[in-house]
C-alpha cells in the first residue's frame, strides 16, 4: 500500500469510527437523560477516542500484512478513551470561563482538544520508533479536531442529526488523516517493496507495492516474526514486516541518525547461521554489521527486494 | 451661547421622555433567574423541545419586590421570553405566590460559619452564633413538610467536606429547629473555609434535588445560603486541599456560576470584616446584617426568594432537540403587570453541549403537558425517529462507497484481474476450515502456524525454516499433457 493509499484509507478508518460514537454517543444520551452538559461532552470525547483508537490499531495493523492482535486493539481502545477522557475533563473549565463569551471559539477549543488528546494517545504506539512522531500526531489530531469543530460549527445550525453525524465524521477522518499525514509529509525517506522470491510477501505487497515512511529519528526493525508472538501491550515487536522465509524473525534494524540512514543487522541475527540462512544486501553487498543507505539503493533482506529512495545528501 | 444651546437641549429631551412615558415605565425592580435554564421534554403533547425558566421579582439589592401577581390564567400572557432577541410567549407560566399548589418542592442547605470569630460579643450581650441560631428559626416560619427539606451545616475550617456531604436535610420545622440547637459552638481555633464550602455545598445541593425529584420530573427549587462573619482564611492545621487564594475564589465563583442554583450570601456582624468583593463572587445575592433584626430580616428574605418564584415553561423556537446541537440561546424574561409596570431580566445563556449530544434535564409535569398540547404545535413526530437513520444510512452508504469503489477508480492497477475467491491456507494448519479439495498439505514450518499457536515456542534466528523445494515439486502431474 503506497503512502496516499494508507493516508487515504486511514482517513477512512478515521469516518467509519467517528460516525459509529456518533450512534453511540446518540444512543447514550437518549438512554441516560439528566445528565449535565460537561457530562455530555466527556460522553461523546471518551466514546469518540475508543472507537478511534481500537480502529486504527486494527487498521494499521491489517495493512501492515501482519496479524491484527486483540490485545493491542483493546490497549487502542483503551488508551483513546483515556485520552478522550481527558479532553473532556480538560474542556470543563474552559467551557465554563469563555462558554458564555465565546461560544464559537469555545467549541472549537473543544473538539481541537479531543482531537490533540486522541491524537496524542495513538502517537504514543509509534514512541519507540520515533519520539516525535508523539508530538507529529498530537499536532495532526489539533489540526485534525480544528477542521471537524469548523464543520460542527458551521453546519451546527442549518442540519439537525446530520451536521453532527458529519462533525464526528470529519473529526474521526481530521484525527486520522493528520496522525497519518504528519510522517508522510515530514518524511527524509521510503522504504518500498519491489518484489520477493516468497509467494505471501509477494502476495502482500507485490500488487500496492507497500511503502514505509522513514525520517530521521526513526528506527524500524524489520521481520518476519509473526504477531502472536509478541509480548508488548501496545504496540508491534516488528515495525517493518514482511512474510519471508528467508527473513529472520528480527532481521534488521532501518535507522536515521544525524542526517544519514543506516541499514544493520539485528543484534538477535548476527551469528554465523544467522549469516548464512538470512540474506541481508545492499548495493549487493553483504551486510554484516551495518551500511549506510544511499538515495536509489537496492536492499534484498531475504528473498524480498526493497528499494530504498532518499532526498538527503549523504 | 453654547451653555443656552446645551440648557435647551436638555430640557428638549427631558420632555420628550415624559412625553412618551418613558420616565413612568423604568422599573423600580427586575426579574432575576433563581435557576438555570433548563431543556425539558414535552413529549407526547410536543415534540419540540421545552425550556424552563424560574425568576423573582427583585429590587435593586436582590430582595424580594412586594407586588400584586396577577391571576394565575393572566400571568402567561404577561410574561415574555426573549431567546437570541426572538419573542416568545410562554406556554405555560406560574407563580408560586398565587398558586401554592404549583410548588415542586424544596431544598434548601444553609451553611452556618463556626469559625473563632463567631464567638464575639455583640451589643445585645450575646455572641454573634446564639445571634445566629435565634435568626435562623425565621427562615422556618412557612416551614411546609410536603414541599421543604432543609438542610442547617456548620462549616470552619475542620472536616469541611465530611461535614457538607453528611448533611440531614429536615422534613419538618420540629427537625429543623433541632438541627438549629444542634450546632457546635464554634472553637477558637477554628478559621474559615468559605470557597471549599460553597462548593461542596452546590454538590450536595444538586446531589439531593436529584434524589428528591422523581423520575424524570421536574427539579425541585434549590436555595443555598451562606451565613459567615469574615473571609475566607485557610491555615496551617486545617483541612488539607481546602481552597484559598485567588484560585480558589475563581473555583468558587465558576462552580456558583456553572450550576446556576441561587446562592445567598448573608454578611454577619461587623461590615469590616467581611469580604463583600468575594462574597459577592460566590453568591448571586449578598445581604449585610449587623443585629439579630436584620439577620432575621435576612433570612425572611432567603426564605421568600425560596417560596416566592415564577416558572414559566416555554418552548424552543427550533423544532427538534438535535435542532439545538451546537447551538447558545441568550434567554431574557421580562413581565408586565397589569398596571403597565414590566420588569425585565438579565441576560442567561444556555449552551448545547460543546461536542456531546443535547440531554433533556427533566420532563414537564401534567399542567405544562396539558397546555401544551393545546397552544405549541409538534413537529413530525415519525420524521425525528427516522431522520437519525438516514443520516446514519447516508453516511454509512457514502462511507462503504468510498471503502470500496472508490479506490478501485483511483488505484485500478491494483484490482484489475483480482476474482473474489475463497482464500485457502498455503500450510495445512488446524484451522485451515473452507478448503474445498482434500489434498493433503506439508505441515506449517515453525513460526509460520497461522492459529493454534498457543504451545508453539518463539521462533528464534536457529531455527530452521524447512520449506520442501525438492524437485519432486517440479515433477511433471500425470495428468499434465506434453507440449505438442
Amino acid at each position: 500500500m503506497s503512502l496516499y493509499q494508507t493516508l487515504y484509507f486511514m482517513s477512512l478508518v478515521g469516518g467509519t469510527a467517528g460516525l459509529l460514537s456518533w450512534v453511540l454517543t446518540a444512543l447514550v444520551s437518549a438512554v441516560v437523560p439528566g445528565q449535565a452538559v460537561w457530562m455530555a461532552d466527556l460522553i461523546a470525547t471518551t466514546i469518540l477516542g475508543g472507537f478511534i483508537g481500537a480502529f486504527t490499531v486494527a487498521f494499521s495493523d491489517r495493512w501492515s500484512g501482519n496479524r491484527v492482535v486483540t490485545r493491542w486493539v483493546v490497549s487502542g481502545a483503551l488508551i483513546g478513551i483515556t485520552a478522550g477522557l481527558i479532553a473532556g475533563l480538560v474542556q470543563i473549565p474552559i467551557t465554563t470561563r469563555l462558554g458564555a463569551t465565546a461560544p464559537v471559539l469555545t467549541r472549537l477549543v473543544a473538539w481541537m482538544l479531543a482531537g490533540s488528546f486522541i491524537g496524542t494517545g495513538l502517537g504514543l504506539r509509534w514512541a519507540q520508533v520515533n519520539r516525535a512522531r508523539v508530538a507529529h500526531a498530537a499536532a495532526g489530531g489539533l489540526i485534525g479536531g480544528l477542521l471537524g469543530g469548523m464543520v460542527f460549527v458551521g453546519l451546527g445550525p442549518v442540519i439537525p442529526d446530520l451536521s453532527q453525524a458529519l462533525g464526528f465524521v470529519s473529526v474521526g477522518v481530521g484525527i486520522c488523516f493528520g496522525v497519518t499525514v504528519a510522517p508522510i509529509l515530514l518524511r527524509d525517506g521510503i522504504l518500498q517493496f519491489v518484489s520477493s522470491g516468497d509467494p505471501r510477501a509477494q502476495g502482500k505487497f507485490g500488487r500496492t507495492h507497500k511503502e514505509w515512511e522513514i525520517q530521521q529519528g526513526d528506527s524500524y526493525v524489520i521481520g518476519s516474526q509473526n504477531q502472536d508472538f509478541s509480548v508488548s501491550r501496545y504496540r508491534p515487536d516488528i515495525d517493518i514486516f514482511i512474510p519471508d522465509a528467508a527473513i529472520a524473525a528480527r532481521h534488521a534494524i532501518l535507522f536515521g541518525k544525524e542526517g544519514r540512514f543506516y541499514l544493520a543487522r539485528h543484534p538477535s541475527s548476527t551469528d554465523q547461521a544467522a549469516l548464512a540462512r538470512f540474506p541481508l544486501r545492499v548495493r549487493g553487498k553483504t551486510v554484516v554489521t551495518s551500511l549506510e543507505l544511499r538515495d536509489s539503493d537496492d536492499v534484498m533482506v531475504g528473498r524480498t527486494a526493497l528499494k530504498f529512495v532518499t532526498k538527503k545528501e549523504s | 451661547m453654547n451653555r443656552v444651546a446645551a440648557a435647551a437641549m436638555v430640557v428638549l429631551v427631558e420632555g420628550l421622555v415624559c412625553a412618551s412615558g418613558w420616565a413612568q415605565a423604568t422599573p423600580a425592580g427586575h426579574l432575576e433567574f433563581a435557576d438555570k435554564v433548563r431543556l425539558v421534554n414535552c413529549q407526547p403533547s410536543t415534540t419540540r423541545p421545552g425550556f424552563r425558566a424560574q425568576f423573582n421579582v427583585v429590587d435593586a439589592q436582590g430582595a424580594p419586590l412586594s407586588i400584586e401577581y396577577p391571576p394565575a390564567e393572566n400571568l402567561r400572557g404577561l410574561t415574555r421570553i426573549y431567546v437570541d432577541n426572538q419573542e416568545l410567549e410562554p406556554f405555560f407560566a406560574v407563580s408560586q405566590a398565587t398558586r401554592a399548589e404549583a410548588v415542586r418542592g424544596r431544598v434548601a442547605l444553609i451553611l452556618v460559619d463556626t469559625s473563632g470569630s463567631m464567638n464575639a460579643r455583640m451589643a445585645s450581650g450575646q455572641t454573634r452564633f446564639q445571634t445566629a441560631q435565634a435568626a435562623l428559626g425565621r427562615f422556618f416560619d412557612t416551614f411546609d413538610e410536603k414541599a421543604d427539606r432543609v438542610a442547617i451545616v456548620p462549616f470552619d475550617s475542620h472536616g469541611v467536606e465530611r461535614r457538607i456531604r453528611s448533611a440531614q436535610f429536615a422534613r419538618s420545622k420540629a427537625d429543623a429547629l433541632a438541627a438549629v440547637s444542634a450546632l457546635p459552638p464554634p472553637q477558637t481555633t477554628n478559621n474559615t473555609a468559605i470557597y471549599s464550602a460553597v462548593v461542596t455545598g452546590l454538590d450536595v445541593l444538586t446531589s439531593q434535588a436529584r434524589a428528591v425529584a422523581a423520575p424524570g420530573t421536574a427539579s425541585p427549587e434549590m436555595l443555598l445560603v451562606l451565613m459567615t462573619d469574615g473571609k475566607n482564611e485557610v491555615l496551617r492545621g486545617d483541612d488539607p486541599g481546602l481552597l484559598d487564594g485567588a484560585m480558589g475564589l475563581q473555583r468558587a465563583a465558576e462552580a456558583v456560576k456553572a450550576s446556576g442554583i441561587q446562592v445567598i450570601g448573608v454578611g454577619f456582624g461587623d461590615p469590616g470584616s467581611i469580604d463583600e468583593n468575594a462574597m459577592r463572587q460566590v453568591s448571586t445575592s449578598l445581604f449585610l446584617a449587623s443585629n439579630l433584626d436584620q439577620l432575621t430580616q435576612v433570612f425572611s428574605v432567603a426564605r421568600t426568594l425560596l417560596t416566592n418564584r415564577i416558572h414559566a415553561t416555554f418552548a424552543s423556537p427550533f423544532d427538534y432537540l438535535s435542532s439545538l446541537e451546537g447551538r447558545t440561546l441568550r434567554i431574557r424574561a421580562s413581565l408586565t403587570l397589569p398596571s403597565g409596570q414590566k420588569f425585565e431580566s438579565t441576560e442567561q445563556v444556555w449552551a448545547a453541549p460543546q461536542i456531546g449530544v443535547p440531554a433533556y434535564e427533566g420532563a414537564c409535569e401534567t399542567d405544562e403537558l396539558r397546555t401544551a398540547l393545546a397552544l405549541v404545535p409538534s413537529g413530525n413526530y415519525l420524521m425525528s425517529l427516522i431522520r437519525p437513520v438516514l443520516v446514519f444510512a447516508g453516511l454509512g452508504t457514502l462511507l462503504l462507497v468510498l471503502w470500496f469503489w472508490v479506490p478501485r477508480l483511483v488505484w485500478a492497477d491494483q484490482y484489475v484481474g483480482r476474482v473474489p475467491m475463497k482464500v485457502t491456507s498455503r500450510w495445512d494448519v488446524a484451522g485451515a476450515r473452507g478448503r474445498q479439495d482434500q489434498t493433503p498439505r506439508r505441515p506449517a514450518p515453525p513460526g509460520f502456524q497461522t492459529r493454534n499457536v498457543k504451545d508453539a515456542a518463539p521462533r528464534g534466528p536457529s531455527d530452521m525454516t524447512r520449506a520442501d523445494f525438492s524437485k519432486s515439486r517440479l515433477q511433471k502431474r500425470p495428468d499434465a499433457r506434453d507440449p505438442v
